[in-house]
């Protein structure tokens, strides 16, 4: 806590505009049976209705409340993604006017994204985070006239090598989660370096205040004040508290009736009167670093074993669905943070599920990425290869068990299934080569005949291992 | 102050072929500490071979012999005084008893400056239950026995000082609590979780959670198999360790067939460690706990723990701030891991302020200087 007296911290505050490409959950091949395009049938198909209905809730009237407070001297920053500009443009032009005129206000900063809001960046390839930070610079002088240079690394934690491709990028600070990664015991109301590149950390608990809490009636400090607010943000010992919201908090998932618009119109004047003063994350970032932050210390968040498998299989699909659209649209983050029970909130709305929904919606990511690879192979310079190399939806997946019990895991894909065979227990293994279920899965399901007569009866790990990991070397030669 | 010699009577240490469980770290451990601060110990206990000086502490094996628990104590005693006479020249100041296995040796002793301590009492041994056979009797009788001529007393825990003066009416101001100490850096390693969880054919990614130490129905592992399939019911993915043998195995594994558990039985101190640094949460599902090693150890490791509001744990723990603490029930163990489970962060944050609480609290140094501080008041004539 800061002494009665010494200088409040600054308010750094940022918006996410984002619309994501939603699943279509009722997907199944058969519904695409004989249609030429695909892409209609796998995400959600009343897309532009439901932007609109956002638009109307959030998106409007949250924008002309800021477009009144900036010319009222309030600083804020946007980060708005590469697709939301196009489907704006598409449908929505005169959204996208005023969002312009929001982005590009004096007192308003443009921060740098992943164009398709992407899950790149957690790639071992880094080549797709680059492409799309550029793309989306590329987008945002086109649309604005304004190549921003503050990059919102919010949605995973940041890693020695994400910092390393956006400095390469010229991108000159970086606001990241303080909810994860290698800033979560640090205190986050200070500037730090990571891996030389400065860094704004969010401030989980304050952002969550407003994202989370705000309408809980339950919630003692329910319901929340501007003034009550500024009051928190005041004490809050630091040089600069970072917030970074969803936008579409404001309207959507906190609907109008909890107050929560007049409250952000309540802010500006609530700030200046605890003597806060609000700043763009580029003049925070000068602000004298707070000392370098480290490596991770200890696991932080880790993913889910279905997130891991996604993760993996869409970096594989890089290479084998033929439509960039498609394999980009299920980069979203939306779709992996789904795939867990509990996502850190900090600043985005409560994600808690059951078991069975983070299944379920990975069950139909994989049915789609799975369709699309199948799609693409027929125009691959390989289709056999390419086949072969497919992943596949949990319904088809090889389910690791032994004898009385599951083992907990499943190989959606032949690199999968190499990987697993790794850690699998011997009796796991040798209950499958009993049963000859790694020739009958190779066979049948994966469709690699050849491979499968080579694995027929070998019941050594390794040279189970070392024979498909090889086969896959070979056929992804074959496609390129 | 000056130097002392100390004797310690303890049936385990960690140097001997003997070792049965918290009993003998702890013991060593505080002799092994006690010699580094200039003090000559001598540790009574059993084992084979020779006599040996291991990090400056004398040991004195025996090896008793005797047709049941009783018996076998008592020649152990018998054994034992006969070493202690051995090396009583200079006397000895201090001869320190470690719980009721050697308590004939003191009553031979019983005019010296002694001391026992308390690790856990017979009813607290059977889940907080009494016993009608007649080796709980005996064993009963020995503690109460050992309470009364020993000159001072030390428990492990607040909870185990009441037993003790409730059971056997030890006066209040005999008994001091002196928690068990714990070297904390050497249970903390940095490591891949991953690919420890791998070694166990784990997927590296997959939770899980670990039991240690004895397989006994005072430790209540039963509590836990009981509570997997509702765990299961929530997240599927979670996988079960549990280290340490015990009478409870065979029925263990016949209840936990079908389930994702693995009955790891005796582990070495190293794979202890990293599994400890591996796992996510570590639960502690004791009917009756005088201490707890399993948590100053899993607190040292930065794990956070899901433990029974029994004696020392329920001490020991702040609610929802270090660990979670639920009643001895199954269907109260699984929510309390249901609860952690899912939220890596809300773990992590609690393991590291349970390390806090270890530094402050739970050190060797400051367990040494209390006990220390115990041995100068039966010197200079008191409590008494």
């Amino acid at each position: 806590m800061t002494g009665a007296g010494s200088n409040p911290p600054k308010v750094c505050l940022g918006f996410d505009i984002h619309y994501p490409c939603y699943l279509n959950p009722g997907f199944h091949p058969d519904v695409v049976k004989g249609k030429r395009n695909a892409k209609d049938s796998y995400f959600n198909p009343g897309m532009k209705e439901d932007l609109g209905e956002v638009i109307d809730r959030s998106f409007r009237p949250t924008t002309e409340l800021l477009l009144d407070l900036l010319d009222g001297g309030f600083t804020c920053a946007f980060a708005i993604s590469g697709t939301v500009v196009e489907h704006l443009r598409e449908w929505y032009p005169g959204m996208l006017e005023l969002l312009s005129r929001a982005a590009t206000h004096r007192n308003a900063e443009l921060l740098a994204q992943t164009y398709y809001h992407s899950v790149a960046g957690q790639f071992t390839d880094l080549t797709e985070f680059m492409d799309e930070v550029l793309m989306h610079r590329d987008l945002m002088k086109e649309h604005f006239s304004v190549a921003p240079t503050t990059f919102a690394h919010t949605d995973y934690a940041i890693t020695p090598a994400t910092a390393k491709a956006l400095i390469g990028a010229g991108i000159e600070a970086a606001i990241i989660e303080g909810g994860e990664g290698p800033a979560l015991e640090k205190d986050p109301n200070h500037v730090y370096t990571y891996h030389g590149l400065p860094v704004l950390v969010t401030h989980c608990d304050l952002s969550d205040d407003i994202a989370v809490r705000f309408p809980w009636r339950g919630w003692d400090k329910w319901p929340l004040m501007a003034d009550q607010y500024a009051g928190w943000l005041s004490v809050s010992p630091g040089d600069c508290i970072t917030l970074f919201l969803d936008y579409r908090i404001f309207g959507d998932f906190i609907g109008p009736e909890s107050g929560i618009l007049e409250f952000l119109r309540a802010l500006p004047s609530a700030l200046s009167a605890e003597g806060i003063e609000t700043v763009r994350p580029s003049d925070a970032a000068r602000l004298t670093p707070h000392g370098d932050l480290g490596e991770t210390d200890g696991p932080g968040r880790q993913r889910t074993i279905l997130q891991q498998s996604a993760i993996e299989a869409l970096e594989e699909a890089g290479g084998l669905v033929a439509d960039p659209e498609v394999w980009r649209c299920l980069l979203e983050t939306e779709h992996i943070r789904r795939m867990a029970m509990r996502s850190p909130s900090c600043g985005k709305p409560l994600h808690a599920v059951s078991h069975q929904a983070t299944y379920d919606y990975f069950a139909s990511f994989m049915r789609i990425l799975s369709h699309a690879e199948v799609r693409s192979a027929a125009s691959a310079p390989s289709p056999k290869a390419a086949l072969s190399l497919r992943c596949v939806p949990p319904d088809k997946a090889f389910f690791f068990s032994s004898y009385d019990r599951p083992a907990g895991y499943a190989a959606h894909s032949l690199q999968e299934l190499a990987n697993m065979l790794e850690f699998a227990p011997d009796d796991v293994i040798r209950y499958h080569v009993e049963r000859e279920d790694f020739y009958r899965w190779i066979d049948q399901v994966i469709g690699d005949k050849k491979l499968a007569g080579k694995i027929r009866g070998v019941s050594d790990r390794n040279e189970l291992q070392s024979t498909i990991r090889k086969r896959i070397g070979k056929l992804w030669k074959r496609l390129s | 102050m000056e130097t002392l010699k100390l004797a310690f009577f303890c049936w385990e240490s960690l140097h001997s072929t003997f070792k049965v469980g918290g009993l003998a770290p702890a013991a060593t451990h505080l002799a092994e500490r006690l010699a580094r601060r200039g003090h000559e110990v001598h540790f009574f206990t059993r084992g084979e071979g020779d006599d040996a000086v291991i990090n400056n502490v004398h040991y004195h094996y025996c090896l008793p012999f005797g047709g049941n628990v009783i018996e076998y104590c008592r020649t152990m005693s018998n054994m034992l005084v006969d070493a202690f006479r051995a090396h009583d020249t200079p006397p000895f100041d201090i001869l320190h008893f470690h719980d009721w296995h050697l308590v004939e040796a003191l009553h031979t002793l019983r005019d010296r400056n002694t001391v026992l301590s308390f690790h856990s009492t017979e009813y607290g041994r059977h889940g907080g239950n009494f016993g009608g056979w007649w080796e709980f009797k005996e064993i009963s009788g020995k503690e109460w026995y050992g309470g009364y001529i020993a000159k001072a007393v030390t428990t492990v825990s607040n909870s185990t000082k009441t037993e003790v003066m409730w059971l056997y009416n030890a006066p209040e101001w005999k008994v001091t609590v002196i928690p068990n100490g714990i070297d904390p850096d050497a249970y903390y390693t940095r490591l891949d979780p991953g690919e420890v969880k791998k070694r166990y054919g784990i997927h590296p990614l997959a939770p899980v959670v670990l039991f240690v130490g004895r397989l006994t129905y005072q430790k209540g592992p039963d509590l836990l198999v009981q509570a997997i399939p509702e765990i299961l019911a929530k997240r599927w993915d979670v996988q079960f360790l549990f280290a340490g043998t015990g009478d409870m195995r065979g029925y263990l594994e016949g209840m936990a067939h079908g389930l994702p558990v693995q009955f790891l039985g005796y582990i070495s101190d190293t794979d202890h460690i990293r599994l400890l640094n591996a796992c996510d949460l570590v639960a502690i599902p004791s009917r009756n706990e005088p201490f707890g090693l399993v948590l100053t150890e899993a607190w040292s490791a930065e794990r956070c723990v899901v433990a029974t509001d029994v004696g020392g744990l329920s001490e020991n723990i702040d609610n929802y701030r270090n660990g979670i603490k639920v009643p001895v029930r199954p269907d109260s163990i699984a929510w309390g891991i249901c609860h952690l489970i899912d939220d890596p962060v809300y773990m992590q944050k609690l393991g590291r302020a349970g390390r806090r609480k270890v530094m402050e609290k739970f050190r060797w140094d400051v367990v040494t200087e209390k006990t220390l501080g115990v041995y100068r008041k039966v010197l200079s004539g008191g409590p008494r």
